[in-house]
């Protein structure tokens, strides 16, 4: 072993590793005890050491953080006791009847899906052809604003929708990071990309209600999960939206409540 | 077996975990998100742990996931900050005085470096992780923690004097 590849373990090494368990450290502070010079390296790199660590550690750390994290997980729900169903369990004729609704159901699912008269105008598959074209790395946004009277302006000049009408919690917090149209069935979608506080980055889409057959009732939205994704679908007048994310469900509630404040960094803590 | 309580978990770790995570993302409020957000974790699938002595790796290991996640997403949208620009890579110099260092600097010059080398060197200087419970965590190899950890304490020696110095 040589000055230099000492110099590389020794510096990677705290004053406590034991020697004893490494044979490459043991050799290397034998080294720094038979070289002089390498010795002065090491007392200087040990000294240096401990004083970026002491100053690290002397970081003050937000007072109101650990009575936050205290507090976060309080209702996060206990496991729930072993329910195995009992034998007279499966003479009860509601399980029974839960059963053939489940098997109909299933056979109407499939016929929908693989029958002549399958549609694709739901606003679920309108959901999931959005959250498939959000994620799209390359070309994620036609165009970075963060103002969105700006990027109104631009949707309008291309004719996509531009008569928006954020969620409230949405208006009242910075994190516009663009826009791009879309095309959906032959319909324009507006799509608004935001990053909010908390790093949460979600995606807005907009398109006329009459392109969706089921479209939701106004002031009822619909909150649904497709893979990791959160999503919520809600109409306002003519248009139907739909706010998507790798966020919690209740981050994308929190979005819509019209009495919600400003969205916060620690929004979700209190959600949790 | 029975590992330790949340409670237990928040009082140990918690300033540890909130500066690993603001010498990674810069902000206070991000840096809370991420220690709130590993946290969580830890309540809901901490009793999967089975060796009780894994748990502070355990927590800086999701801490880490979890902010490498979030950067993902993130880089869709590079920011560049101005002040950092135009920089160029900052060279080794010899050692500042010890006693000119203080915490508030020395966090500024950790976080302006790039991010291979900020992680690793947090991890050693805030938690003491040997560079083995490094390459554990941030699941790389042993040579590659070593060479970071050098590099990027020469790298953090240059941007502390830069800073002391001016």
């Amino acid at each position: 072993m040589n000055r230099d590849e000492a110099k590389l373990i020794l510096e990677v090494s705290r004053p406590g590793d034991e020697a004893a368990a490494d044979p490459q450290l043991a050799a290397a502070l034998a080294l720094a005890q038979a070289d002089a010079e390498l010795a002065a390296w090491l007392a200087q790199e040990r000294r240096w050491d401990a004083a970026v660590r002491r100053e690290l550690r002397t970081v003050p750390v937000p007072a109101d953080l650990k009575a936050s994290l205290l507090a976060g997980p309080q209702v996060v729900p206990l496991p729930l006791p072993d329910r195995r169903p009992s034998l007279s369990t499966w003479f009860n004729p509601l399980v029974w009847a839960v059963a053939a609704a489940l098997v109909l159901f299933l056979g109407l699912a499939a016929y929908r899906s693989f029958g002549p008269a399958a549609k694709d105008n739901r606003l679920a598959d309108f959901t999931r052809a959005m959250v498939a074209a959000a994620p799209d790395d390359t070309h994620h946004v036609d165009v970075r604003s963060t103002d969105f009277t700006k990027a109104k302006s631009w949707l309008a000049d291309r004719h996509a929708l531009a008569d928006i009408d954020l969620p409230p919690a949405i208006q009242r917090a910075p994190g516009l990071m663009g826009c791009r149209i879309l095309n959906w069935h032959g319909q324009p979608v507006s799509m608004l990309c935001f990053v909010l506080p908390g790093s949460h980055h979600v995606d807005l889409f907009v398109t006329p209600a009459a392109a969706i057959a089921d479209a939701p009732v106004a002031g009822q939205p619909v909150f649904a999960r497709l893979n990791q994704n959160a999503t919520a679908g809600w109409r306002v007048g003519d248009k139907v939206y739909v706010l998507t994310g790798q966020v919690p469900e209740d981050f994308l509630r929190h979005c819509l409540d019209p009495s919600a404040n400003a969205l916060a960094s620690r929004t979700l803590a209190v959600a949790f | 077996m029975a590992g330790p309580n949340f409670d237990e978990v928040v009082n140990v770790h918690y300033e540890g975990l909130y500066r690993f995570a603001l010498s990674l993302v810069r902000s206070e409020a991000d840096a809370c998100d991420l220690v709130q957000q590993t946290l969580l974790r830890w309540a809901t699938k901490g009793d999967q742990l089975r060796d009780g002595t894994k748990v502070k790796s355990w927590l800086f290991t999701t801490l880490h996931r979890e902010f490498l996640g979030r950067r993902r997403h993130e880089d869709k949208f590079p920011k560049v900050e101005i002040s950092l620009v135009d920089e160029g890579e900052l060279t080794a110099v010899s050692a500042p005085p010890e006693n000119q260092l203080d915490g508030v600097t020395v966090m500024a010059a950790l976080q302006r470096l790039e991010e291979t080398y900020r992680a690793p060197l947090a991890l050693f200087y805030l938690e003491d992780h040997s560079y083995r419970e490094i390459a554990e965590i941030l699941e790389v190899p042993i040579g590659t923690v070593m060479s970071r950890i050098s590099r990027g304490k020469a790298f953090l020696r240059a941007a502390v004097l830069q800073k002391v110095v001016g």
